[in-house]
């Protein structure tokens, strides 16, 4: 154990089975998490908590996931919030928008626990397993 | 020829004219196309009749059509009552007939000591003495009937007075030939209209100026204009409003499809979105617009037809929707099952017995497999509804070949199939394409040759330049496939008989997705194979140019 903080970060899927896999991942690789269930949620979950990631489906319900991204993009108080996008590979101009709207990475559904905890890693650049 | 003018007829100075020897029914029909059997009597021939009688002074002139049952009077000078008015007669009374079957001029100054016409009524009813008709012959040398000249006392004919009947008789026939030529050209138009008025696409044409000159019924319906005396074409641009198929950028009227037509522009499918004005009702459009130019280069204006499209993007747009929550609601499932199986076997794998274990295993392997053939069946989905993307980029070739044969290593080796790769050294380090979707070609074609390829035998991913074009292929020492069922294995859901009677997993889906994909990257997929000693599938790709763009992609290098 260190006194450095351990990095918070937010997840957000309306499918809460899938939430508690990717739950499960990050609290194995060392990470504080903070889960929200739809895009609503989300977004006042990263404006009272600040975490330092936000993993954000994009379907949600309320706020999709594009929103939430926008919203925080918006706020200049939220300036430094990774985001990594979680899309459907259905859906391939997702990506696109994503980035045109400043979204940092994005992981494909569906995702192995390698690639995930690679992809959380990289945003916050340094490995904690 | 000169022997039967002798019998009956003066020696004609002119040259003599050939009987046209063709058939009676194609003469009928000429002489029923020229609308005249019935027709009242009309100044244009009545002139002609006239001054056949006043230029060589004879008291009867007539233009006679002759058909197989009545000799007709299209006109008629001192002729008198009764027939004057009934304007037909026998047959009986006819010596012009005798032109007609002849297909020569009839000529006699005294039609009683003529043996062929001395028996005719004409000659002891009507006191036709005097007689000479020459034959009213079509372009197509058909003989319609006659032009003659009768007088009622005996008449030696000169050769200036049988001249001046022939040019007037050419008069004639040009006048009756102008008259079947405005018929052709009316009911070729007539044909021509209704073609275009029973087209579904909305059909408008402007003249040279760009003034609206032609429209058709789908015109009206698809714009929901105004029927009857509303449609003035002239006020089109009051009723409808085109835009870009942003459906917000309003054309000006140079950009306008029928403008840029007029400019000597094709405008192919372009997609548009109009708005009626009245309703603001819109409705999506494929426009297509071309110049009229007639061989010569003499411009006419331009065409343009619209198709409404508005039922069928919308259509395509809720299979789309409907792909993509098909697509999730199959997987996410199956991602939890996935996910939480390879959670419990970190968590509590331990703690499992070795059954307990394989179990886990099994059902890893089982979901996994219902993953792929969720995948293939949503992408077979996609190609069918001409929907499938593919991401074109830089694709290495090298890396695509060992890729493949490094993620197919494992399987291979538990077959005791061994796996390598052959690369030339003349292949491109890169080709366009989807990295993905070109990988998908290669392990489906690995799965297939490992399914088919018996222990002990072997598999070679190779890439070579053949002809200028990269040809990626896969050839195993397998059971091979027999010719008769070669040509049908690219089709969705076609499987070998091997694999049937095999009982070999899949569902017939894997080479129809090659093919689709290679297609979709302008390239071909074949196969060489002789059963007992293996097969090779071949794909073909274009070594550098641009691949077949994705739907969407396709649209706007159309529009720009």
């Amino acid at each position: 154990m260190t006194a450095e903080k351990v990095p918070l970060v937010l997840v957000a899927d309306d499918e809460s089975d899938l939430l508690g896999i990717v739950t499960f991942r990050l609290q194995r690789a060392g990470y504080d998490i903070v889960t929200a269930s739809d895009g609503a949620e989300a977004l006042a979950l990263t404006r009272e908590r600040r975490p330092e990631l936000c993993l954000l489906d994009m379907m949600m319900p309320k706020l999709s996931g594009m929103e939430v991204l926008r919203e925080i993009r918006a706020d200049p108080e939220l300036a430094g919030t990774r985001v990594i996008m979680l899309t459907a590979r259905a859906l391939e101009g997702d990506v696109q928008r994503s980035f045109e709207a400043g979204v940092d990475d994005y992981l494909t559904k569906p995702f192995s626990p390698q690639e995930l905890i690679a992809r959380v890693t990289a945003q916050l650049g340094r490995s904690r397993a | 020829v000169p022997e039967r003018e002798d019998r009956y007829t003066r020696a004609d100075a002119a040259p003599a004219l050939i009987a046209p020897g063709l058939d009676e029914a194609e003469r009928l029909a000429a002489l029923q196309e020229t609308a005249l059997l019935d027709a009242p009597a009309e100044e244009a021939f009545d002139r002609f009749t006239r001054l056949e009688s006043r230029l060589i002074n004879v008291p009867i002139a007539a233009i006679n059509l002759i058909t197989d049952e009545r000799q007709v009077l299209l006109s008629e000078c001192g002729i008198g009552e009764p027939w004057g008015s009934r304007r037909q007669m026998p047959l009986s009374y006819s010596f012009c007939q005798h032109v007609v079957s002849s297909g020569a001029p009839v000529v006699t100054a005294d039609a009683r000591t003529n043996p062929l016409l001395h028996d005719n009524l004409a000659v002891s009813e009507l006191d036709v003495i005097a007689y000479a008709g020459v034959p009213l012959f079509t372009a197509e040398r058909q003989v319609l009937g006659a032009f003659c000249i009768t007088q009622p006392e005996p008449r030696e004919w000169t050769n200036a007075e049988l001249e001046v009947l022939r040019d007037l008789a050419a008069a004639v026939m040009s006048e009756i030939e102008l008259r079947v030529t405005r018929a052709r050209f009316a009911a070729q138009r007539t044909f021509l209209t209704g073609v275009i008025e029973n087209l579904h696409d909305a059909v408008y044409a402007v003249d040279p100026s760009g003034t609206p000159v032609l429209k058709n019924e789908a015109l009206y319906v698809m714009q929901g204009l105004p029927q009857g005396q509303a449609r003035d074409l002239q006020r089109y641009h009051d009723w409808v409003r085109i835009y870009e198929a942003d459906g917000t950028t309003e054309l000006t009227m140079g950009t306008s499809p029928i403008y840029r037509a007029l400019h000597g522009e094709r405008v192919v499918r372009e997609p548009f979105v109009i708005v009626l004005h009245g309703s603001g009702i819109r409705r999506e459009v494929e426009i297509s617009s071309a110049p009229i130019v007639t061989p010569e280069g003499v411009h006419l204006g331009a065409v343009s037809a619209s198709r409404d499209v508005t039922a069928a993007r919308a259509a395509e747009r809720a299979r789309e929707e409907f792909f993509a929550l098909v697509s999730h609601e199959l997987r996410t499932p199956l991602a939890a099952i996935t996910g939480y199986l390879e959670m419990l076997e970190e968590v509590d794998g331990e703690r499992l017995s070795d059954d307990g274990r394989d179990f886990l295993r099994i059902l890893d392997r089982n979901s996994q497999r219902l993953l792929r053939v969720i995948g293939d069946l949503l992408f077979a989905a996609q190609i069918e509804a001409g929907t499938m993307h593919l991401v074109v980029q830089d694709v290495g070739l090298r890396e695509l070949v060992t890729d493949t044969v490094t993620s197919a290593g494992p399987r291979a080796a538990g077959l005791d199939v061994s796996l390598t790769s052959q690369v030339s050294d003349d292949v491109p380090e890169t080709i366009r394409g989807d990295p993905g979707r070109l990988a998908q070609v290669l392990d489906n074609l690995v799965s297939n040759a490992l399914k088919f390829t018996p222990a002990g035998g072997s598999i070679e991913v190779g890439a070579h330049i053949v002809d200028g074009s990269v040809r990626l292929t896969v050839t195993d020492t397998g059971i091979g496939i027999p010719a008769e069922e070669q040509p049908r294995l690219f089709e969705r859901f076609e499987r070998a008989r091997a694999a049937t009677e095999g009982a070999v997993q899949g569902v017939g889906l894997g080479l129809a997705i090659c093919r689709a994909i290679v297609e979709g990257h302008d390239g071909r997929i074949s196969l060489e194979s002789a059963p007992g000693e293996g097969t090779t599938f071949i794909v073909e790709l274009p070594a550098r140019q641009a691949p077949g763009a994705a739907p969407d992609e396709a649209k706007e290098a159309h529009a720009s």
